[in-house]
């Protein structure tokens, strides 16, 4: 447990966070400031706060134990299973978006094929982001209690109040700049964490000498068709084809800051920032895992124990309580972007689109920030039963995000790329597609071959369904698909227009 | 390269907030120099503090330029 | 359903993984210059964004040869 100089740097870094979050609270006028930082953030900002959100106490926990157990085959979730998928978003699905004036992918989609889709996909991320934040302050508990010593609820109720005072009062501002301050912690941790081990083995040769003689394997990031879980063609088609860009491409959390974006460039150079940003994600974790491995007489009972090992017996002391602070900012970052984008979804979608339709802004700025109240009570008490009906953590993100991204993936594809998609074939295509998903996932099947089939499903079934209906009016889809804005300047400077005038 | 669009928002910009959070990080892990027996240990907690020091005193300035040139055009 | 795949080398891995990054690289070099820079303040060659995912997708075609 820490304690001392150390216990000090996390105190520090919790009340800092929670000071600078609250500060952000004379930036909110409007339920646009609120949601979308009042469509004022920077390119680098985007940037860090989407990799900042995207980073979860999982990834350091998990990461580095799945690292320490199969080597660098752990980073193509970082690499091959990110970055080409980043690039495909900032190009092609970023722009749309924003274009749009949406504030949620949902909203795309109810404007690109009808209402039943968008309140269906409203409705599956709305959910999932629910039961990620019950997950996430689980975990924040958990972690609290194994480093600190404090009880588990404890760490859940301060995660709760912290985080919780901060996105009520600031919004996307707030949690995007904090998003900042604590990417730069993480890096800067890692970064040290990076210096110590390499001294400690000897260099990257040393590195290298002393895990390959037992681990020929680990410094090869495809593994063989018959690994259990890292399959090379799974990592290739099912993460980096599918998963990857479900992720990037649709996922609420992460398009957010995008739509916060000032300009339509400052949205597509944030998502590259991002990109960037990935390729250092990494060294925060996987490194680490190496160098238990390397490190370590004894191999370890449970390979998730391999960052406390490299906390009690690599780290320092002061630089342990900035290591630490770094998990608890990748938590607090997560945390506070799933609450706001969770809220969003359920203000934007659900609420102002069925319950109270026509109130004024302040009515949707208040209404969003109760509903983050009551999220924040909500998923702190799920955070138990949640997680312990799982059998872990990761587990049970992996399983609700399997079902539902293949074929949300297919639907917002087809949707931007292909005008002749319409409202049946989107609706059929997402429903056939979670079926698909479902049925596949009771099957042995790897996870990622799941997503794989339930991806194509969903486009042959839009596809077949489309062209068996009625096509789109061309004025409808205006502006919503790549094709039409293309070839028609006239388009794009009346979309500039409109999100210019706020509609 | 400011974060924000320029809109009239009196106090301190947000680069000047988070510049003054890594200034006073940097500063917390420059003074735990002293808790590490070991000299890489020592090296490594001052190579950290030193790092977020930069940041901070980089955001920081680039902030307040960025909000002096604001309140001069509105001037 | 990949049984045949099965005996291709490990090589085939990183061959089909370069071609993946190289596909993404050609697709990114090839959207239109005004697509690219719409929305920003000016046209200075460091908003190219086209030169930035190249850069990016680059690193990893290295990193994914190298390992």
């Amino acid at each position: 447990m820490i304690g001392g100089i150390d216990l000090f740097i996390v105190v520090f870094f919790i009340v800092g966070v929670f000071v600078v979050g609250v500060y952000f609270k004379k930036f909110i006028h409007t339920s646009e400031d609120f949601f979308l930082a009042g469509r004022r953030l920077g390119w680098w900002v985007i940037g860090m706060s989407i990799i900042g959100t995207n980073i979860g106490s999982y990834d350091y926990v998990g990461g580095a134990g799945a690292a320490y157990d199969v080597g660098i085959a752990q980073a193509n979730y970082e690499w091959i299973g990110a970055i080409p998928a980043m690039v495909i978003s900032a190009l092609l699905f970023v722009p749309y978006y924003w274009r749009a004036g949406a504030y949620t992918v949902p909203e795309y989609l109810g404007k690109r094929y009808s209402q039943p889709v968008r309140v269906i996909e409203a409705l599956l991320w709305g959910t999932f982001l629910i039961c990620c934040l019950a997950i996430f302050f689980w975990a924040s508990g958990l972690m609290i209690n194994t480093y600190i010593g404090w009880p588990i609820w404890l760490g859940i109720l301060l995660t709760a109040v912290i985080v919780g005072i901060y996105t009520v009062t600031g919004g996307l501002t707030a949690v995007a700049m904090t998003d900042v301050i604590q990417l730069a912690i993480m890096l800067v941790g890692g970064f040290a964490v990076a210096i110590i081990g390499f001294h400690e083995v000897g260099g990257w040769s040393g590195l290298v000498e002393r895990i390959t003689v037992e681990h020929p394997d680990h410094f090869r990031l495809f593994l063989p068709l018959s690994h259990e879980t890292y399959p090379w063609l799974g990592m290739i088609f099912g993460l980096g084809l599918v998963l990857s860009p479900a992720w990037w491409c649709c996922h609420q959390a992460i398009i957010q800051r995008t739509l916060g974006a000032r300009s339509e460039w400052d949205a597509k150079a944030g998502m590259l920032s991002a990109a960037f940003l990935k390729t250092l994600v990494p060294l925060l974790y996987v490194l680490p895992g190496l160098f238990v491995l390397a490190l370590a007489t004894e191999p370890l009972a449970d390979k998730d124990q391999a960052l406390p090992w490299a906390i009690k017996n690599l780290l320092p002391a002061g630089l342990a309580g900035l290591v630490f602070a770094a998990f608890l900012a990748a938590i607090f970052s997560s945390v506070d972007s799933t609450l706001n984008s969770a809220v969003t979804i359920w203000t934007r979608d659900i609420y102002q689109n069925f319950i109270v339709r026509k109130a004024s802004d302040r009515h949707y700025l208040n209404f969003g920030r109760g509903l983050t109240l009551i999220f924040v009570v909500v998923g702190a008490l799920l955070a138990e039963p949640l997680t312990t009906s799982f059998s872990g953590i990761y587990l049970a993100m992996q399983t609700l995000l399997t079902i539902f991204q293949g074929p949300t993936l297919a639907t917002v594809l087809l949707g931007i790329m292909w005008a002749r998609a319409t409202r049946w074939g989107g609706l059929f295509g997402l429903v056939g597609g979670v079926a698909c998903s479902t049925i596949l996932h009771m099957t042995d099947m790897n996870f990622l071959y799941v997503a794989w089939w339930s991806f194509v499903a969903a486009m042959i079934i839009n596809a077949l369904v489309s062209l068996l209906t009625k096509p789109e009016p061309t004025e409808k889809l205006r502006g919503l698909v790549y094709g039409l804005v293309m070839k028609d300047e006239h388009i794009q400077n009346s979309l500039s227009s409109r999100v210019e005038g706020g509609e | 390269m400011e974060d924000t669009k320029p809109k009239v928002e009196k106090g301190l910009s947000p680069l000047e907030v988070m510049g003054l959070f890594w200034i006073a990080l940097g500063i917390i892990m420059v003074i735990a120099v002293y808790a590490p027996p070991t000299m890489i240990g020592k090296m490594t907690n001052l190579i950290a503090g030193i790092i977020l020091l930069a940041i901070g005193l980089l955001a920081y300035l680039k902030g307040r330029s960025g909000r002096a040139s604001r309140e001069t055009k509105e001037d | 359903m990949i049984e045949w795949l099965e005996d291709l080398p490990l090589y085939w891995a990183k061959i089909i993984g370069t071609l993946f990054f190289l596909l993404v690289i050609v697709w990114a070099f090839t959207r239109p210059k005004e697509y690219i820079f719409r929305g920003a303040p000016d046209g200075k060659a460091w908003r190219d964004l086209r030169i930035w995912a190249v850069v990016i997708l680059i690193i990893q075609v290295f990193l994914y040869i190298g390992f």
